[in-house]
């Protein structure tokens, strides 16, 4: 009779989803939000045939990368500047 | 309302192409809702019209609120101007030709009433479903689009129905929030709101201009922070949150509701008043009673954070691409604080 009860009334902090208000398709914002949920980084590179710009490209790129990956980013693209190919 | 003037105007139409239409979607058409009430919204909506209108913008207010209280917030209710949402009834319901039926409440300031036929509208609304909905209101928007540089839709928290009306001819939308987690519990409804509108093909192009902060108290700087920090949190891809917050006046709301006064007409009448109140002091103070209680001391304020907000927002309207962060916010908080000392 006299046991008493613990109650937890601690309330896990819950996220909004306020994923609804994302880009409308087709669109960016400013900084470089795609519609379709994913966050991309456009890196312009010139492919010099010189082993040390590839170096210096590499990890220019990598820098980029990890910026990038703490704000959740889910993909890099990279455009060529003489081309639009995507790696 | 003489001598007030906002600095920036929406860009001219033949510039800003302000009238063509893209699908249902008009581009001067902005909503203001949240999925809870008592958020600020009507207020803000009569405000925003008002001091919009005073510059000289062609503004047409549509209330979609069974409540009607915009007709309190902007007067026409008290002097019985309204038709209880029976123009927008017809319109939507049997293609009546639409015409506003409160004619100039404030110069260039048009609006659509609300009320009892409002919530008839709301039920018929469900029958008819989203897409036809939509498609009506479109039709009965449609001859009204040339006349007005500006639309505001003051769209209910409770009906879904009726605030997607607001929602599929809108090119944006602004939600204010109180700082209690109710109304920001309410930005998810807004948001799933927004989230069916796009994928129901009613507007696809709809997009949340911006975040109001409302019925702020000035020196509650920690709780701004914490709600910034959580709307920082929430949308993760950022989100606009205006910088200018409407201050908090329990006085100042309920006057200007009661007497049908927006902020920059409710300052001029508290100036006269405190006028008028030093003059029967030099006379007799007993003669003060009959001027009734005072206005509240914050009427200037008030009116300089809506007018300092209807700048923010009708830019933001004009060129909704960039975005500030709530962070960005956060951190010019931190900034006006240690540069500048305590306001």
């Amino acid at each position: 009779m006299n046991e008493k009860r613990r109650i937890d009334v601690s309330k896990p902090a819950r996220r909004r989803d306020v994923s609804g208000f994302g880009p409308v398709a087709g669109s960016s914002d400013s900084s470089g939000n795609q519609a379709d949920g994913g966050r991309y980084v456009e890196v312009t590179i010139d492919l010099s045939p010189e082993d040390q710009a590839k170096e210096d490209y590499r990890a220019d790129l990598q820098a980029q990368v990890r910026e990038v990956e703490r704000d959740e980013v889910v993909a890099v693209r990279i455009i060529h500047p003489d081309d639009d190919g995507t790696v | 309302m003489e001598g007030f003037t906002i600095p920036m105007r929406l860009v001219p139409r033949a510039e800003h192409g302000a009238h063509e239409r893209e699908s249902t979607v008009l581009n001067q058409a902005l909503a203001i809702a949240n999925g809870k009430g008592g958020v600020g919204k009507t207020s803000l909506t009569a405000n925003l019209a008002a001091i919009a209108a005073n510059s000289g913008w062609e503004v047409l207010v549509v209330d979609l609120d069974p409540q009607g209280n915009l007709g309190a917030d902007l007067g026409y209710q008290q002097l019985g101007m309204g038709d209880d949402g029976a123009a927008l009834s017809k319109a939507v319901q049997f293609g009546e030709t639409l015409r506003p039926p409160v004619q100039r409440v404030r110069p260039h300031l048009d609006a659509i009433s609300a009320g009892r036929k409002t919530r008839e509208l709301a039920q018929v609304l469900h029958e008819r479903g989203r897409a036809d909905s939509a498609q009506a209101m479109d039709a009965a928007f449609a001859p009204l689009v040339d006349r007005y540089d500006l639309v505001v839709f003051d769209c209910p928290p409770g009906d879904a129905s009726l605030g997607d009306l607001g929602l599929a001819l809108s090119r944006c939308l602004v939600v204010p929030i109180k700082f209690d987690s109710g109304s920001m519990d309410g930005l998810e409804v807004m948001a799933a709101r927004v989230r069916a509108a796009r994928t129901s093909g009613t507007n696809s192009k709809l997009q949340l201009l911006g975040i109001v902060l409302f019925d702020i108290t000035r020196n509650a700087t920690a709780l701004r922070r914490q709600v910034l920090e959580e709307l920082e949190e929430d949308f993760h891809q950022g989100v606009r949150v205006f910088e200018t917050a409407i201050r908090h006046s329990q006085r100042a709301a309920y006057d200007m509701r009661s007497d049908g006064l927006v902020a920059i007409e409710y300052e001029q009448e508290e100036e006269a008043e405190r006028e008028a109140r030093l003059e029967l002091l030099k006379i007799d103070r007993h003669y003060l009673s009959e001027l009734g209680p005072a206005k509240s001391a914050s009427a200037q304020g008030i009116a300089d954070d809506y007018t300092s907000l209807t700048n923010e927002i009708l830019e933001a309207f004009s060129d909704p691409s960039p975005i500030r962060s709530a962070a960005e916010i956060a951190r010019g908080d931190r900034m006006a604080r240690a540069g500048a000392g305590p306001r």
